[in-house]
């Protein structure tokens, strides 16, 4: 009880880091990079496409 | 006006023998020493026998008085009245402070309230005997059950001056050798006489708020604070041992989920050689134009749960550059991955030292891959003057790991606390620079 008392005492503390773990653990568990993705494709699965690729490409190809 | 209410009358008055003021006084019984405000004599009042003048006082501070005599308060719920003041300074330095002595309004003790550069602190007697350790030292202590304390400051008092009523004479004090010790918010003071008695006090650190609000003294009445003061808590005194508890705990998950993730993926999906003929297209040419580049396709590969994807590339260039765009293509969904790497790699010798630029390995990391069935499109360019083919390597891990992701988790999690550290360490050296002993005094 007096551990949970003195935790009051830095509550916002104690939810700012609750929130972190819990995004750190859902980023790790979905593999999502907070610093982002060194994906270039823009495109989405409906075939609109907008790419930044450094070799210049305009189209993709498929197996 | 420092309070505002006026002090009520006193229950007795004693005659300055000097210039024959009415003094009142509260504690008709104890009190026996005297200290006149008008012509600053300070004489004793025998129960039997005339009134005798022990000193007359040169100089009265020019400071604002926070409390004037007589005024009535309360500090930590204990009703108080202030019966005395003196102005002392160290024998052998220039610090000055201010001693108001209180009187318990409900048993009669006496407490002292001392101010030094506007810190406060309130000292009461106690019965307790400490045992000092490392006496002679300039790290002494006193180890109590709770807490240690550091020999903070030792010397004698002189009375530059007093007022009001003493139930001893204050002018003895001036034989006493004085000992420190602080653990704050708290300090043990020792008094030894010159017959080696020892006598030890508790003090307290006070806020200038509850001096303010406990004798409904105006603001502009307080002292202004400089400095440190010997027992002021430090930032965040009272939150700090579970902030850097928990803190060190949530760090410690972290590092432990990082662990954890680590284990559980980096599962290897493809790891595969390549081996394209030299491609000596500009840099410039669009892929999927008329002079396209060589296509190179890895076999496919499963990716078992969503999670990010590793794509580590190595190549055999020697001075040379390879550029490799590639990217991942879901057989299922026919979701693209895209991205392009260059790896480029020289060495020589130049004015007998060996020089080298460059890696011949690569990396990309690729988001929240979905599960399902994968391969890479590779689409190699090289320097025009390579005429060797070019051979590459990719090994592709899925559900790969991080460190970047626990590294940020770490920094955000410890910043406040660090921040307070370096708050409290300052804070720390700061009081300690006002002493001559502690824990940085030379032995």
């Amino acid at each position: 009880m007096d551990w949970l008392r003195s935790l009051w005492k830095i509550k916002f503390y104690a939810l700012f880091a609750l929130l972190i773990y819990g995004g750190f653990l859902w980023a790790g568990l979905h593999g999502s990079r907070w610093l982002g993705s060194d994906d270039e494709n823009t495109e989405n699965l409906n075939g609109n496409s907008h790419t930044t690729g450094t070799g210049g490409r305009s189209s993709f190809y498929h197996k | 006006m420092s309070s505002a209410l006026p002090p009520p009358a006193a229950p007795a008055q004693v005659e300055c023998p000097s210039c024959w003021q009415q003094l009142p006084y509260y504690d008709a019984i104890n009190s026996a020493f005297f200290g006149c405000p008008k012509c600053h004599t300070f004489f004793e009042y025998p129960e039997i026998g005339k009134p005798k003048q022990l000193q007359k006082f040169k100089a009265k501070p020019s400071m604002q008085r926070t409390l004037p005599l007589g005024a009535t308060g309360t500090l930590k719920g204990v009703p108080y009245r202030v019966t005395g003041y003196m102005w002392r300074r160290e024998v052998n330095s220039t610090a000055h402070w201010e001693e108001y002595q209180l009187r318990h309004e409900e048993t009669g003790a006496y407490h002292q309230l001392a101010v030094y550069q506007g810190h406060w602190m309130l000292l009461e007697p106690t019965e307790e005997q400490y045992r000092v350790q490392q006496g002679n030292s300039r790290r002494a202590f006193v180890e109590t059950t709770d807490d240690t304390f550091r020999l903070y400051n030792r010397y004698s008092p002189r009375v530059l001056y007093a007022e009001g009523e003493f139930d001893w004479n204050v002018l003895d004090d001036e034989s006493l050798s004085i000992s420190e010790y602080i653990s704050p918010p708290l300090m043990l003071v020792r008094e030894r006489t010159a017959t080696k008695r020892v006598h030890w006090f508790r003090a307290q650190h006070l806020d200038p708020l509850e001096i303010q609000n406990g004798f409904r003294v105006v603001n502009s009445h307080i002292p202004f604070r400089t400095g440190t003061g010997a027992i002021e808590p430090a930032p965040s005194q009272a939150t700090w041992p579970i902030l850097r508890t928990f803190s060190l705990v949530a760090a410690l998950l972290v590092v432990v989920t990082h662990l954890f993730l680590m284990a559980w993926g980096n599962e290897t999906v493809l790891d595969t050689d390549f081996v394209s003929n030299p491609q000596t297209v500009p840099l410039e040419q669009p892929v999927g134009s008329g002079g396209d580049r060589p296509m190179r396709v890895s076999p496919s590969f499963t990716v078992p749960g969503t999670g990010a994807l590793s794509i580590r590339l190595s190549a055999n260039v020697d001075n040379s550059w390879l550029e490799l765009p590639f990217t991942v293509v879901n057989e299922q969904t026919g979701q693209l991955f895209e991205a392009t790497r260059g790896m480029e790699y020289y060495h020589g010798v130049e004015d007998g030292e060996s020089w080298s630029e460059g890696s011949t390995e690569t990396d990309a990391l690729l988001n929240s891959v979905p599960a399902g069935r994968y391969h890479l499109n590779f689409y190699p360019a090289a320097d025009a003057s390579n005429q060797n083919p070019i051979s590459f390597h990719a090994t592709v891990q899925a559900r790969a790991s991080f460190g970047s992701n626990a590294f940020l988790a770490l920094v955000l999690l410890l910043l406040y606390p660090a921040i307070q550290f370096v708050r409290r360490h300052y804070h720390e050296q700061q009081r300690w620079e006002n002493s001559d002993y502690g824990p940085g005094a030379a032995s």
